[in-house]
């Protein structure tokens, strides 16, 4: 017999979301993807100056504004017909790489961690053993009698705060006391080092999250030589700590949950807009570039433009007439009717590439990275199937385990080309390149486009301006792209498909679902 | 006699002198001066048991928990392991769904009366509240229920205090503030977008420590953090005083750290103290940046400051024009507003400032 379950609130991720299952047999047999909250942006935007969309749709995501605030003054950039000058261009990457940064060492040990890791399990460690297995994978040896004492006088207390009611003791759970015990005292660590991370970017823009430096034709701030400085030392310390934390963290975890190399894999159909571009501004020379991967043919990267996008409404609350648009000509029309998954269940349209659902993120972004031959993706990758036993086996990544382990190549790529921008800017101050802006006339009527990428996904603004406003302004974000619902031939999302499948031990606490949710950094 | 907490704390390597050290920032973060850290030590040690929060996230970007999640001294792991019981809090919370709600329901029952509750993010009330639903039961309900109970509500950043972004025109959900729903008088505001990791801290801990909140202004905001313009403590304010102003970002004006009033700051009109207090453990704030101040902590300022980078509409400093009493008072000092007026007015005769007006605004 078929049974349904609902997860409501969907935790530890940014915003609100639902998921509802159909379990038969033990295993997932449907899905549905409900986004519980709308706020209207797109239609505050409209009428206002130009200039202060970058400071609007930053409140789109407090995780990820930074990407937002990028992907807007490209799209003003684009549609005043300026670039940012050289300083400006790489102030900008390094801000948005100290995001990405900061929000995949956040996602994996503070959002997605305690569904691998038995905090309570880590209470019978021997914290001596901890520290030789620690020593023995390379990773953090920090002071383990320290954190498990810490985490002992924690539970006597009797008050266990945000960790009550966790799962503890799931037979889903693997690890082994010294291995949780090592991970809980790297969660800890981790929250100093996305805090970190978050330092990088304030110091360009201010502060994190919310930076007000962005701005249509650079960014504001001046690349002085104490600001070079106050960088470069903490992306070395950053780069240290991934490689010498994150790192050997996820090879250690990975092995008690390689079955997840083979659950919640989805359509295998990949999109990346590209972040992070060059000198040259080529979409597929960017760090991270440009393409589609459909049906999880990975050698078959295919070029990707903006005008292959439709967003659908069909099971989305709103009208009809916002259905099948691109969203240059994109509507937002709210209209609620009751939650009804074989009608209209959720606040996010569902946005396709020629029809196609797509998948957005880390894994989207290295397997584009991987198929277009980029030597850097292609070590990283390669190196990691061989540790994990898999070698020349690239379609294991289109999994759960694949999502995490994509994310943490992706971050190490970031953080060490983080450290190359920094010596590319001092280069571009010794010739006297120092103007990080170009300065502009908005024009009475235009329109732009903006593409790029956020830590979770690929992201796009466009933007239409008549008499010096904003006439309309329509967002594809991340979740939009992973977490949409049916479109209007009732093919699934790419999370209600990659949910298809995933075994349930017990549907009273569903944390494989949660896995599968979480992989995609909602 | 009692055995001291500095005395349990003594096997964990933390000697009294770290101890008093500790009540000694918590004093710093909470504008008092040091003759309060015995009386702040007596608190810690009396305060066995860790206090309960409950953090409601509403119409909300969840960009205030990143703040707190930013946090230094204490760290967000001593704020949940050592200094609060945070019994439901969406974002970081080990259960979900139903475990997460029970949690929820749990520390009501058990704290009745007892609890903080921080609210993140506007309420959105238009349509009985259907823009937001977390459990099967709207934003609205759930605010109302977990807030009838609680010893203190607390409302994190601009959403939560005033409707901030989603409350902007034409507002499409109908959101609100905390203080709409349940009173105004019953919420203290920590108004800025995203709320300021320090102050969301010092006002828990001083609400914990002392046994009251402290004194507010007259929009609810703690005065210690929100008792001064970001113009009088601003590093660049002698640029101003000296006429000397970025006309455009990149500009060599920029380079030397002029004043940004022109380019659309609106520090000489908001409240807050970011100059002091700083963001991400000091490193910088927004002016630091080079970017001008748009007024954050100010209620409806998506509304009331925009163009954000356009000169601020009918301004009222000296010498420019509009000039209204009360706000050279309050932006400028009694003590130097004579003083400051003439010497602003003689920029305006030599030419180096302008006339001003919004049509010049920075950013073109």
């Amino acid at each position: 017999m078929a049974k349904r379950i609902v997860i409501d609130p969907v935790t530890r991720i940014e915003g609100h979301h639902r998921v509802e299952v159909e379990i038969e047999g033990g295993k997932v047999k449907d899905a549905w993807s409900t986004a519980t909250f709308f706020r209207g942006l797109e239609v505050i935007l409209k009428d206002r100056d130009p200039r202060d969309a970058w400071q609007i749709t930053q409140r789109i995501c407090g995780i990820c504004p930074t990407p937002h605030a990028y992907a807007s003054v490209l799209s003003m950039d684009d549609a005043f017909g300026i670039e940012a000058p050289t300083a400006g261009r790489i102030l900008r990457n390094l801000s948005l790489g100290a995001n990405f940064v900061h929000s995949h060492i956040l996602h994996f040990y503070h959002l997605a961690a305690l569904d691998y890791v038995d905090i309570i399990s880590a209470l019978d460690a021997d914290p001596v053993k901890t520290g030789e297995l620690a020593q023995a994978l390379e990773t953090k040896v920090m002071d383990f009698k320290a954190v498990k004492d810490k985490l002992a006088a924690f539970a006597q207390s009797g008050q266990l705060g945000i960790f009550a009611n966790g799962f503890w003791g799931h037979p889903a759970y693997k690890l082994s006391p010294e291995v949780n015990l090592l991970a809980v005292a790297h969660y800890l660590d981790a929250f100093t080092m996305q805090a970190k991370a978050s330092e990088v970017n304030a110091l360009i823009v201010g502060r994190a999250p919310i930076g007000q430096g962005w701005t249509a034709g650079g960014i504001t701030t001046t690349p002085t030589v104490a600001l070079i400085a106050e960088l470069k030392y903490r992306i070395m310390e950053l780069q240290g700590w991934v490689d010498g934390t994150y790192l050997p963290d996820i090879l250690a975890i990975a092995p008690f949950y390689i079955d997840w190399a083979a659950i919640g894999g989805g359509y295998g159909n990949f999109l990346s807009w590209g972040v992070f571009p060059d000198e040259s501004n080529e979409p597929t020379k960017q760090l991270l570039p440009r393409g589609a991967v459909l049906g999880g043919k990975i050698t078959g990267v295919k070029d990707v433009k903006a005008d292959e996008v439709k967003e659908f409404v069909k099971h989305s609350w709103y009208t009809d007439t916002c259905d099948d648009l691109n969203p240059g000509e994109g509507k937002t029309e709210a209209k609620h009717t009751k939650l009804d998954t074989s009608d209209r269940y959720s606040w996010i349209k569902a946005p396709r590439v020629n029809g196609k659902p797509m998948e957005v993120g880390p894994l989207a972004r290295m397997v584009v990275a991987y198929g277009r031959g980029d030597k850097v993706a292609t070590e990283l990758i390669d190196s990691t199937l061989e540790k994990l036993g898999v070698p020349g086996k690239p379609e294991v990544l289109v999994s759960t385990l694949g999502r995490h382990a994509a994310r943490l190549l992706e971050c190490k790529k970031v953080v060490d080309a983080m450290a190359d921008w920094i010596e590319e800017l001092v280069a571009a101050v010794k010739k006297g390149e120092a103007s990080t802006y170009k300065s502009y006339d908005i024009p009475s009527s235009a329109s732009g486009v903006g593409l790029t990428e956020a830590p979770r996904g690929s992201l796009a603004h466009w933007n239409e301006i008549s008499g010096k406003k904003i006439k309309n302004y329509q967002v594809v974000a991340p979740t939009t792209w992973n977490f949409g619902p049916r479109d209007d031939k009732d093919n699934r999302g790419p999370l209600e498909e990659a949910l298809i499948g995933t075994p349930v031990e017990d549907p009273t606490k569903p944390i494989e679902i949660l896995r599968v949710v979480r992989s995609f950094d909602p | 006699m009692e055995e001291q907490l500095y005395q349990k704390l003594a096997p964990y390597g933390i000697t009294r002198r770290d101890f008093l050290k500790y009540c000694g920032s918590l004093a710093a973060m909470l504008g008092l001066s040091e003759l309060y850290i015995p009386q702040i030590a007596a608190a810690v040690e009396k305060a066995a048991a860790r206090p309960p929060v409950i953090w409601l996230s509403m119409s909300s970007c969840t960009g205030d928990t990143e703040q707190i999640a930013k946090s230094f001294n204490p760290t967000p792991a001593e704020l949940v392991l050592d200094i609060l019981s945070i019994d439901y809090w969406e974002t970081l919370m080990a259960p979900a769904g139903e475990q997460a709600e029970e949690s929820l329901r749990d520390s009501i029952k058990e704290n009745k009366g007892k609890y903080i509750v921080c609210v993140e993010g506007a309420i959105p009330k238009g349509d009985d509240g259907v823009y937001l639903t977390i459990g099967e039961k709207t934003g609205l309900e759930v605010t109302k229920e977990v807030c009838a109970d609680a010893a203190a509500v607390i409302a994190v950043g601009s959403c939560a205090s005033f409707g901030g972004i989603p409350a902007a025109e034409p507002n499409p959900t109908s959101a609100v503030g905390v203080g709409d729903i349940i009173g105004k008088d019953k919420v203290v505001n920590i108004s800025t977008c995203p709320a300021n990791y320090s102050w969301v801290v010092g006002t828990i801990v001083s609400y914990v420590l002392l046994g009251e909140l402290p004194e507010l202004d007259d929009l609810n905001r703690p005065k210690p953090f929100f008792g001064q313009t970001i113009h009088e403590n601003c590093s660049r304010r002698g640029h101003f005083e000296a006429g000397e102003f970025v006309e455009e970002f990149g500009s060599e004006e920029a380079a030397k750290e002029y004043c940004l009033y022109k380019v659309g700051c609106k520090g000489p009109e908001t409240y807050a103290a970011c100059p002091i207090t700083l963001w991400n453990n000091k490193v910088n704030w927004c002016v630091g940046a080079g970017a001008p101040c748009i007024g954050c902590a100010e209620p409806q300022f998506w509304d009331k400051n925009t163009p954000l980078y356009d000169r601020m509409p009918g301004v009222t400093l000296p010498g420019i024009g509009n000039v209204s009493a009360d706000t050279i008072g309050a932006v400028l000092g009694i003590a130097t507003a004579a003083g400051l007026g003439v010497h602003l007015v003689g920029q305006v005769v030599t030419g180096r400032l302008g006339k001003g007006g919004p049509e010049e605004g920075g950013g073109e």
